[in-house]
């Protein structure tokens, strides 16, 4: 028995050990040239914000303008507003809509940047296009998030970041509430051993996803699907005149489809309702966009344009 | 007519309990023992699920080294009680090594395997996966009083978690576990 708790020990104290080793200096490999986590590749509404986001494309918005109905898109955890570009392509072809793509903070930076960024950090910005917009006048203000955008949006709305006065809907696409890969609920104790993760990504996102995920990060993100949830099982509200629609990918690898579960038991409309749940037929993460993927079939074509259409549909 | 039965049920296990504390030389007399008590687990970074166990030891099966037992835990009365969290249920047969088996204080490693169901309550659900296979890895601390109280906890590790397209979304990879039991000799 002493033998079993001298193991034990030794197996303890090595662990700490090399725990311990964790240097600040455990950087990974970046290529600048490639990679968008690098010094080099940043996202381009960092050089061109008018093209992206609509609070500096418009300046000025006559009154005919701010009667349209605007929609300001979050992209999720990693990515960039490349997620959303399909998305805004489909909406300048439309009459009767705006659009505004808006970059999380610490996204299409650098690996420092992301390293050093909170969840709220990354929200942050929403908040402030959000409150651009609706200051210069804007009436119908709706939000769209993929992934973990949705989950920000979610908080923005139950902790009653916004005022909620020129919201009419909100979009989630594959909103992560339970991740697909459990591992991430024990970042805080693996997080003592590994400084990062490396994601294979497919050649066509080179430049637009971080290859790179830094345990901080992953804390962050575990920290905010920690507190939806418990924030789901107590029962959220939208508020008066807002609703809902969450679109969930039924074979999404990277987020539970469980997380629809959770939506749809958890928040209820203004009166009590039920809010909208569409579960896709599809095995995408953020079926909604299909730019950068190694491949799709014609049936992630029509999907992603059909929900296009009905978000636009459920706008007017 | 509840009540009534409460009261016996309790008045029934505290007879049982009481036959349970005996001398340390009638215990030596005692080829088998029950363990009976309540179990509660929590999934790191997810629900708590509470219930019960059996737990079934023979002096006559390798003197006592290996136990035997069911349980079952539900997130009814964990996380999903008056909540809106998902309710499931594992219900698992193990059999655990028991280390300082003599000791008030033992060390026991336990192997679980079972099942788990969850109740998605909405028919649009219908297609994610409903039930998964579990088979996990439970090293405990016990503690034995003179009472015939025996107390555990420990760390569990489940090697089958779902993605909630292949398996079950509610199972996570580290859990951790209290138990509390009575012990039955018989």
């Amino acid at each position: 028995m002493k033998k079993f708790f001298n193991l034990l020990l030794i197996g303890t104290l090595t662990l700490y050990f090399f725990g311990s080793c964790k240097k600040s200096s455990d950087r990974p490999p970046i290529n600048d040239n490639v990679d968008l986590d690098g010094k080099i590749i940043f996202d381009s509404s960092l050089i061109t914000p008018a093209n992206y986001l609509l609070s500096e494309s418009i300046p000025n918005p006559d009154s005919a303008t701010l009667l349209k109905p605007v929609i300001i898109t979050a992209h999720g955890y990693t990515a960039s507003n490349y997620e959303w570009t399909e998305f805004r392509d489909f909406i300048k072809k439309q009459p009767n809509a705006l659009v505004s793509l808006v970059l999380l903070g610490g996204h299409g930076r650098t690996y420092d940047d992301f390293k050093a960024s909170s969840w709220q950090d990354w929200q942050q910005p929403i908040i402030d296009e959000y409150n651009r917009l609706r200051s210069k006048g804007y009436k119908k203000i709706c939000l769209a998030g993929s992934s973990t955008g949705g989950t920000l949006i979610l908080d923005m709305i139950s902790a009653n970041k916004i005022n909620f006065d020129v919201l009419r809907r909100v979009f989630l696409i594959d909103p992560i509430i339970i991740p697909a890969n459990k591992t991430l609920s024990t970042v805080s104790v693996v997080g003592s051993f590994v400084s990062y993760i490396e994601v294979e990504l497919e050649s066509g996102e080179n430049g637009y996803w971080y290859k790179y995920r830094p345990e901080e990060t992953l804390k962050e993100l575990e920290e905010l699907t920690t507190q939806k949830r418990n924030e789901l099982e107590s029962g959220i509200y939208l508020p008066k005149n807002v609703f809902m629609t969450v679109y969930k990918s039924k074979k999404d690898g990277t987020v539970d489809p469980n997380s629809a579960v959770l939506l749809k038991r958890g928040v209820k409309n203004n009166d009590g309702t039920e809010i909208d749940i569409q579960m896709i037929e599809s095995s995408l993460h953020v079926f909604t966009r299909l730019h950068g993927r190694n491949s799709y079939s014609q049936n992630d074509i029509e999907l992603q344009q059909k929900t296009f259409n009905d978000i636009y549909t459920a706008i007017q | 007519m509840k009540k009534t039965s409460l009261i016996l049920l309790l008045i029934t296990f505290a007879f049982h309990c009481s036959k349970g504390i005996v001398s340390n030389d009638s215990i030596k007399t005692k080829q088998h023992f029950l363990y009976a008590g309540i179990r509660m687990e929590k999934f790191m970074g997810f629900y708590y699920s509470n219930g019960a166990f059996l737990e079934f030891s023979s002096k006559k099966i390798l003197n006592q080294r290996f136990n035997f037992g069911l349980s079952y835990v539900t997130s009814r009365i964990g996380t999903a009680f008056n909540s809106n969290a998902i309710p499931f249920w594992q219900l698992t047969g193990n059999v655990s090594l028991m280390l300082r088996k003599k000791k008030h204080f033992k060390i026991c490693f336990r192997l679980n395997g079972g099942v788990a169901h969850a109740n998605y309550g909405d028919p649009m659900f219908d297609d994610l996966p409903q039930t998964a296979p579990l088979l996990s890895l439970e090293p405990n601390l016990l503690y034995d009083f003179k009472f015939p109280l025996r107390i555990g906890t420990g760390i569990g590790y489940n090697f089958i978690t779902g993605d909630g397209i292949t398996g079950l979304g509610m199972i996570y990879p580290i859990y951790f576990q209290f138990n509390a039991a009575y012990r039955i000799p018989f």
